[in-house]
């Protein structure tokens, strides 16, 4: 997942001049990516493990907080990246074959026993899971508490 | 604006204004009206700005506020967009890119006994000398980590995770024969423990140096001057007690120069970073096993744990002090250990720069393709040798004529050589053009070659076939690649 944040983009006149005055966006961009980072990884970890029987593989948190990062700070605009081909298999779907054997192998929980069976099947189609991918209305609030952070404390360091 | 400070502000000044006012009008222009509106000016009231100046920066602090909840309420805050792109990390991929294949019967001790500038810039497992195995693991870790496809021996393609890489890096260890049969542990390359470790270490190394490097740019670093080291999210973690006294061990090593005390958290130019790793690299992991990260703290948590002041200047760089500690950890082996490095390594290393730098064959490659390669002018000027012909070679020359024979020769290569190989009918690869020094090395079958004074060097090498044409310059007692076919 990327994110492109920028800063400058439609804004009202006031806050654009506001914005306009700094002479180096990249510390403000470099706190509003942090934050993006760590929204999005509050939210994979506030999402539930999985619930069927079968013993959690830590999904969203190996292949989504442990993968968040800023990799980009431009002079107009941060890039917070989820950089993940299981993550992407999750938000995106699609169908999965076997190819190094001739079946995959699934973990399925029987209830009445409380044991796992293992089903094979040449191939799975998931759907997409829309829980990989924050919102942007969620995200939106934090980061600007974050801008309005940091024009007060350069207000306070220019005073 | 409230009236009450600026009337209380103003009125001193005004009523001094009506005086001076009063002398200029009701008295007559000679000295001695001069001299009175003198001494009312010496006496002008200057007046306390400071609640004036207070209440201003309120009144601008609350109008920017109001803007900005206006602003959101308006746009809703347009400035954010969220696309579907899950793609890998450049600056990881560069990292793990830099680093040259290098064979080694070293041990790991041994190897953490050799400068940092050698170890980081090299791919290497400890004890492994298998070409195929070690060029077959970087192959599948860089597919991993630039999130690219590789084909299966079934024509199908597949991604590479932990357990595709383990699962093909060991079927090459056990074709290869290096199964030590000792079950699953650490000593046995053919193992799903050691496999699992390679890949967790050098993956997470280079994910975890992409977070340090932009960490460390300056603007990044005016927000978050100093690291945390967080908790661990493996399934058996180790306990906290070992981390604990690691970072006592580390602090007091360091002078706690930069560093918190109790709390595992540190400015990021701190040399505590380097010292608390068991790989001499201020980044994670810092053990092997290890799944703590650095995470980012604020300018404003770090000044209440008294890291810095409310106005120090934010510490430099770390990464610059890095890069000179890493020349140095070169230029502080004492000559003897250097000459000792390159008999171990062969003609794998090139110490230069008056022995400040040490370079591995692959980026010395790297460096002609570049110059080949870029569209500037091409020269012969940068002539890099790769060593004289090994004890392998001249073996397997054995039955080719006098003037052909190997003993006292060496390999030459300059960019002219490589812009040829690039254009010839037969294109090379550029990531191919880097296995010649190892074709050269190591060469399973030499025959005459095509043209005067030439060989052929053949070599299996990473699943392919390479045939290498060298042709001998008499003057240099060099020789020189004029053909490649690798297939």
């Amino acid at each position: 997942m990327k994110i492109n944040l920028r800063v400058i983009d439609n804004m009202t006149p006031d806050l654009r001049w506001r914005m306009q005055l700094l002479q180096n966006k990249r510390p403000l961009l470099g706190r509003i990516g942090e934050e993006a980072a760590g929204a999005i990884r509050d939210h994979y970890k506030a999402l539930p493990a999985r619930s069927d029987g079968i013993p959690s593989g830590n999904f969203w948190q190996r292949e989504g907080s442990d993968k968040i990062g800023v990799p980009e700070i431009g002079q107009e605009s941060v890039t917070v990246r989820v950089s993940s081909v299981p993550m992407a298999h999750k938000y995106k779907g699609g169908r999965v074959e076997a190819k190094f054997k001739k079946a995959l192998c699934f973990p399925i929980f029987d209830n009445l026993t409380s044991t796992i069976h293992l089903i094979m099947v040449k191939a799975v189609t998931h759907k997409p899971d829309p829980r990989a991918r924050m919102e942007e209305s969620e995200m939106s609030q934090r980061l600007l508490v974050v801008i309005r952070d940091y024009f007060d404390r350069l207000f306070k360091r220019g005073k | 604006m409230n009236k009450q400070l600026l009337n209380a502000w103003a009125k001193p000044i005004f009523d001094f204004y009506r005086e001076l006012a009063a002398i200029v009008k009701d008295t007559r222009f000679d000295m001695d009206m001069l001299d009175k509106a003198e001494d009312l000016v010496r006496r002008m009231p200057r007046g306390n700005p400071d609640p004036l100046d207070d209440a201003l920066y309120e009144a601008m602090s609350q109008s920017m506020q109001q803007a900005l909840l206006d602003q959101a309420r308006l746009s809703r805050v347009k400035t954010l967009s969220i696309a579907d792109d899950f793609g890998p990390v450049q600056s990881a991929i560069d990292k793990f890119d830099s680093k040259s294949p290098v064979l080694s019967a070293m041990s790991h001790a041994e190897w953490q006994a050799q400068p940092l500038a050698i170890r980081d810039r090299s791919f290497w497992s400890a004890r492994v000398e298998n070409e195929k195995l070690v060029q077959s693991m970087k192959a599948l870790l860089q597919a991993n980590i630039s999130q690219k496809r590789i084909q299966l021996s079934n024509n199908k393609e597949a991604f590479v995770d932990r357990n595709v890489f383990i699962m093909l890096a060991r079927q090459i260890a056990l074709d290869e024969g290096l199964d030590t049969k000792e079950g699953n542990v650490v000593t046995n390359i053919a193992s799903q423990r050691r496999l699992g470790l390679i890949f967790d270490f050098q993956t997470g190394s280079a994910q975890n140096y992409a977070r340090w490097k932009i960490g460390n740019d300056p603007d990044f670093m005016d927000g978050f001057p100093a690291c945390e080291l967080s908790e661990s999210r493996a399934r058996h973690p180790r306990s906290n007690a070992f981390w604990a006294s690691r970072w006592q061990e580390s602090g007091q090593a360091v002078n706690w120069e930069g560093a918190h005390q109790t709390k595992f958290i540190a400015l990021k130019n701190s040399p505590i970073w380097t010292a608390l790793s068991r790989f001499g690299l201020p980044w994670p992991p810092f053990e092997f096993g290890s799944t703590r990260v650095l995470e980012q703290v604020s300018r404003e948590e770090t000044e209440k744990l008294g890291l810095l002041g409310p106005d120090d200047d934010v510490p430099p760089a770390p990464d610059r002090q890095f890069n000179d500690d890493m020349r140095q950890s070169v230029s502080d082996l004492d000559p003897n250990r250097r000459d000792a490095l390159q008999a171990m390594m062969g003609d794998q290393v090139d110490i230069q720069g008056g022995g400040n730098d040490a370079v591995w064959v692959g980026s010395l490659v790297a460096g002609l393709v570049a110059e080949a390669a870029g569209g500037g002018p091409v020269t012969r000027s940068n002539i890099i040798s790769f060593g004289s012909a090994t004890n392998t070679a001249v073996d397997k020359a054995a039955d080719v004529p006098k003037d052909l024979s190997l003993p006292g020769t060496r390999m030459v290569m300059d960019a002219q050589d490589v812009k040829a190989l690039l254009k010839s009918d037969k294109p090379t690869d550029t990531k191919d053009i880097e296995l010649i020094p190892h074709v050269w090395r190591r060469p399973d079958r030499i025959r005459i070659g095509d043209g005067n004074r030439s060989l052929r060097f053949d070599k299996s090498i990473i699943g392919r076939r390479a045939s290498v044409n060298f042709e001998m310059d008499p003057k240099q007692r060099a020789w020189r690649v004029t053909g490649a076919d690798i297939k």
